[in-house]
């Protein structure tokens, strides 16, 4: 009877059914999950602390993975400027508990400057970076595979990836495995790229898939801080900051090395000064912004890639009749050359190149980094370079290329300091009161000239307040040009009542702190001087009823 | 075929033959000779455990393949993460990185499709061979549709996935097996209650 019963169609149908059921849903799990370039990252969100000027960015990587990155920024470029705290949580699948990574770091434009601290679970690693580099690392790189100049050169990019739950023995397979992929391949020197992505195309559908895309949300992220270096998009600032100066203004006189790169590949001064009206022309119909909105830049951002999009759509329509280049064909131009910067936030990408490059004996370009030095005077300034690595050719001149507009190459103004690799100092001397100056680094060998990050720097006003002191405080500040921040320093020999002043050229009182000194000894106060506007200031120490220190400060971003 | 005016007894033998008999002319050059069974002591009530054992372990193998070979993009991994099983498969797929890349493709990328297609023809076949329902038909036709209109789907485009002829083959050919060996155990089965 009961063999009847389950011998009946319905039950053999509902039998049926539920195996159809289970087909289907390996059919529907066997279906891949299509992510596109730019959502690798899940979310971003950014805070603004008024009190402390902070800015705190919040990434969510992926459902157990986030960073923090708490920091100053620089009101002209939006870039992280100055001291930042970047923690890295991940929730480990087998404990439950959130792993955390904190690193104290400077950083400037974006880039990891000076000692930087990390404090995980294995203990304190301490690094000290030049433009987002390890300086001065030991590493013998036409031996050294891609993960040993991961490793060695960027810690800070390998432990992002860690922090997905990797560990560095599955990173290094990865990294070898992927070494060995490309070196099955034959190209020339030029596709290194294309093959390249083949060699990662290959690797994403096997079981390496997940640490590719955890390297491509940590590029990606790292890219958006590339991006915002760029030169159109400083000009667009600068315009929207200044009051009737047009960004075809901006680009012609400050940034005309972005101009050359479009005269170069056949656009004219005319059609570049035609697209700069359309751009301004579509920024200005998303109406005005607030210039002292903590998120201008950001908001400067969406916008003009906003306006670029809509002026590439736009097709040749606005094309003038004596113009070839439509500014559409201009727009695009200008969208991929912020794409090609995002692309090289894919630092792995970077550090395989580098050993590839070495290992297959091809000499490439120097590698280069600016800074200020500590000390200066109101119209000299001295500048740091670093030459950190050669390119496999021996660099035979160094130095500080200088000038009046962005980014200053060689055929402006150079000063030389010697040859190889390592640190060097310039002294720029005898400049413009009141001008403001570019300056980088440069190296030259067989390949080419390389060049560094741009800083800038405005030549003050020797008219003011002398430097003096009455009081026995041997008050001090460093560094000095200072930038965001500042300490200053000085001696008390019992407990009093202080005030620090900083007074900009017209007299006017800009920032005040009061002092109540509790004891005799060494005081160190930092200084945010992150609102204020570059130039020339006077730090007055002062007591109840005299001054007792001053000095003269100077601000340059 | 349709239905014969005899007895229901009747009815089925001749149903039974006559399926037999297609069977046997679609599957002539597959034809391979029944083992002993009584050696190895295999009776007929093992039919339903053997077909499950088949099939259980043509799926098992499948998803092991996935597991181990393939991108960890597909749904069923996120399912697993769900339910906190990432951090192990992730160490599982570890330990297989140093043979993916030298395994055939075929193995990869088809043979799981071959294997799920087998599975699911042993258990439909096993489930509705000896019925005499007019729905064991459009079961039993489910096979060949289902196999074989999924991948001409994604060939289509109406369902996500690559179409690739490799894929198209090896489920054919899962299908084909899968309805043989069902069919050659239930012979064993009609052929132990002849000779009893």
């Amino acid at each position: 009877m009961k063999r009847k019963l389950f011998n009946r169609p319905g039950w053999l149908s509902l039998l049926s059914a539920a195996v159809l059921v289970l087909f289907i849903v390996l059919a529907t799990g066997s279906v891949l999950k299509d992510l596109g370039l730019f959502e690798q990252i899940k979310e971003i969100s950014v805070t603004y602390d008024p009190e402390k000027d902070e800015y705190n960015m919040h990434v969510i990587l992926s459902e157990r993975v986030y960073e923090n990155f708490l920091y100053g920024q620089d009101p002209q470029t939006g870039l992280p400027n100055g001291p930042a705290l970047i923690t890295t949580g991940h929730i480990d699948l087998i404990s439950g508990d959130t792993v955390y990574y904190t690193e104290n770091t400077m950083l400037i434009n974006g880039q990891r400057y000076g000692r930087s601290t990390i404090i995980g679970p294995s203990g304190i690693v301490e690094y000290y970076y030049i433009g987002g580099e390890v300086f001065d690392v030991d590493l013998d790189i036409t031996k050294a595979s891609g993960f040993q100049v991961l490793s060695g050169r960027y810690p800070w990019y390998l432990s992002s990836i860690s922090s997905f739950g990797f560990e560095n023995n599955y990173i290094q397979a990865f990294m070898d495995t992927l070494e060995n992929v490309l070196s099955d391949m034959e190209f020339a020197i030029e596709d290194f790229d294309e093959y390249y992505e083949n060699a990662m195309e290959n690797l994403s559908i096997t079981p390496y898939d997940s640490i590719i895309q955890a390297n491509q949300a940590i590029a990606e992220l790292e890219g958006y801080f590339r991006m915002k270096v760029d030169e159109l998009r400083y000009a667009v600032i600068d315009h929207l900051r200044s009051d009737g100066k047009s960004t075809w203004d901006m680009v012609s006189t400050t940034y005309p090395g972005y101009l050359q790169l479009f005269t170069d590949a056949g656009v004219s001064g005319q059609e570049f000064e035609e697209f700069c009206r359309v751009l301004d022309s579509t920024l200005t119909s998303y109406g005005s912004l607030d210039k002292e909105d903590p998120f201008f830049t950001d908001s400067v951002d969406i916008r003009l890639f906003s306006a670029l999009f809509e002026i590439y759509d736009d097709g040749s329509e606005k094309k003038a009749a004596s113009l070839s280049t439509p500014p559409s064909e201009v727009a695009i131009a200008a969208m991929l050359l912020v794409y090609f910067k995002f692309l090289k936030g894919d630092i792995l990408k970077y550090a395989v190149e580098q050993a590839y490059w070495a290992h297959n004996g091809i000499d490439t370009l120097a590698t280069a980094c600016t800074s200020f030095s500590e000390t200066h005077a109101a119209t000299d300034f001295t500048i740091l370079g670093y030459i950190l690595r050669d390119g496999g050719a021996e660099v035979t001149n160094r130095g500080i290329a200088w000038g009046t507009h962005y980014n200053p190459t060689i055929d402006d103004h150079m000063e030389v300091s010697g040859s190889g690799t390592g640190s060097f100092e310039v002294t720029i001397s005898d400049l413009t009161e009141g001008e403001t100056y570019y300056a980088r680094s440069y190296a030259i060998n067989s390949i080419g000239t390389a060049y560094g990050n741009c800083i800038q720097f405005t030549a003050a006003s020797t008219i003011g307040m002398e430097e003096r002191e009455t009081g026995n405080h041997n008050f001090k500040i460093y560094p000095n040009p200072a930038s965001n921040f500042a300490t200053v320093a000085f001696h008390t020999e019992a407990a009093e009542r202080l005030k620090l002043s900083i007074i900009d050229q017209g007299g006017k009182v800009v920032k005040q702190t009061d002092l109540e000194i509790s004891s005799l000894g060494e005081n160190r106060i930092e200084l945010d001087l992150s609102t204020l506007q570059d130039g020339v200031y006077h730090l007055i120490l002062c007591g109840d009823k005299t001054i007792q220190a001053t000095r003269q400060l100077i601000i340059a971003r | 075929m349709g239905i014969l005016p005899l007895s229901s007894n009747d009815a089925c033998v001749v149903s039974g033959k006559l399926n037999y008999l297609t069977t046997k002319a679609l599957f002539i050059t597959l034809y391979f000779p029944l083992p002993d069974m009584k050696k190895f002591n295999i009776q007929s009530k093992h039919l339903h455990q053997l077909s499950i054992l088949f099939a259980g372990l043509a799926l098992l193998f499948g998803v092991f393949v996935y597991i181990f070979f393939r991108t960890s993009e597909f749904r069923f991994f996120h399912w697993a993460g769900t339910v906190g099983l990432e951090q192990w498969l992730r160490k599982a797929r570890a330990g297989s990185l140093s043979w993916s890349l030298h395994t055939p493709e075929w193995f990869i990328y088809s043979l799981p499709n071959g294997l799920w297609s087998f599975a699911y023809a042993v258990l439909i076949t096993g489930i509705w061979l000896k019925s005499h329902s007019w729905l064991k038909y459009l079961w039993m036709a489910s096979i060949p549709v289902l196999v074989t209109g999924y991948e001409l789907l994604q060939h289509s485009g109406v369902v996500p996935g690559t179409f690739c002829i490799a894929d198209l083959a090896f489920g054919l050919a899962g299908l084909i097996l899968g309805m043989l060996i069902v069919i050659k155990l239930t012979q064993l089965f009609e052929y132990e209650t002849k000779t009893i």
